[in-house]
């Protein structure tokens, strides 16, 4: 039972271990100046969406949940990340604007 | 009639149907996954705004110039083994072992209180520095820097003051001996999407 229970916590120890890996990463790849600002955010963006893939599946538990689950928390998250794209064209600096009018 | 029902019945069996348990979750798990998505729908807002405004900036104060990037990795760090922790508790609570679920649930209350104590501690000296949500004093021509980042990290701390709230509710539950793992887990996922939303901020606006 004992090594079961311990079996159980192992995988959220090593999912912690591999968080502050891709963290340490993340700072490192900030940290570089000389690095091209595409790349930088190309890499950091990789990082990122490694690391929540991570705590989903481990910490929240995705990857033993119905993928209908799955599914449905995703969908509208990414849709909406692309909808806001088609205003860019309209509304692209009216943040800017307002706050600058100021 | 009987063969409404049975076009019903028809329909509930097909995979996308969904039957009595489409997502095979308690319904309060269930709930809480729609909330995250809503919210999570807000702090995509966030980003995406803080995105534009980035792009469209004339310049960008550095921001290791202008925080401690120290207290930051400082800060992710303890949000991070946080919700490690808080995993172990609910892994715990779900085999019953409920003095070891108490116990991780104290640890991620301290984390959590460490990462809101250290952020408060930030803010403080921030507007101490002349820093408004209109007045950028390290780049007076950028506003849109400190109006990201007050409203970002204002958003995420409250977050977190809730969840430290979530917890502490449902530790002192479990100390009253009323709770089950569902519950417990429950707390988590709010948690660790906490934990999400600052991998977001850290990323995007204290390392890009």
């Amino acid at each position: 039972m004992s090594e079961a229970v311990h079996h159980g916590y192992g995988i959220y120890w090593k999912t912690w271990i591999w968080l502050l890996v891709m963290t340490t990463l993340a700072l490192v790849v900030g940290s570089v100046d000389a690095m091209p600002g595409g790349l930088k955010a190309l890499l950091l963006v990789g990082i990122t969406l490694a690391k929540v893939g991570v705590i989903g599946a481990f910490f929240m538990h995705l990857r033993s949940e119905k993928l209908d689950l799955v599914l449905i928390t995703f969908t509208p998250i990414i849709l909406a990340i692309i909808f806001y794209f088609f205003i860019w064209w309209d509304a692209g600096d009216s943040t800017s604007r307002i706050l600058t009018l100021r | 009639m009987e063969a409404t029902i049975g076009e019903q019945e028809r329909i509930l069996a097909s995979p996308w149907g969904g039957g009595s348990n489409p997502f095979g979750t308690s319904w309060g798990k269930f709930m809480m996954w729609i909330f995250i998505v809503s919210d999570a729908l807000t702090f995509v807002a966030f980003i995406i705004a803080y995105g534009f405004m980035r792009l469209t900036a004339p310049a960008w104060p550095a921001q290791d110039e202008v925080f401690s990037m120290y207290l930051i990795t400082f800060m992710t760090f303890a949000l991070i083994s946080s919700s490690c922790v808080m995993a172990i508790a609910v892994g715990a609570a779900q085999q019953g072992r409920k003095s070891e679920a108490v116990k991780y649930l104290w640890l991620t209350i301290i984390g959590g209180t460490i990462f809101l104590g250290s952020q408060a501690y930030e803010w403080y000296h921030f507007i101490e520095e002349g820093a408004r949500l209109w007045f950028n004093p390290f780049m007076p021509e950028v506003p849109q820097f400190t109006a990201a980042f007050f409203v970002m990290t204002g958003f995420h701390g409250f977050h977190v003051f809730t969840g430290l709230v979530l917890l502490l509710y449902t530790v002192i539950r479990a100390h009253m001996g009323k709770y089950t793992g569902d519950r417990v887990e429950i707390a988590g996922l709010y948690w660790h999407f906490i934990d999400v939303v600052w991998v977001f901020i850290f990323a995007f606006f204290y390392l890009l």
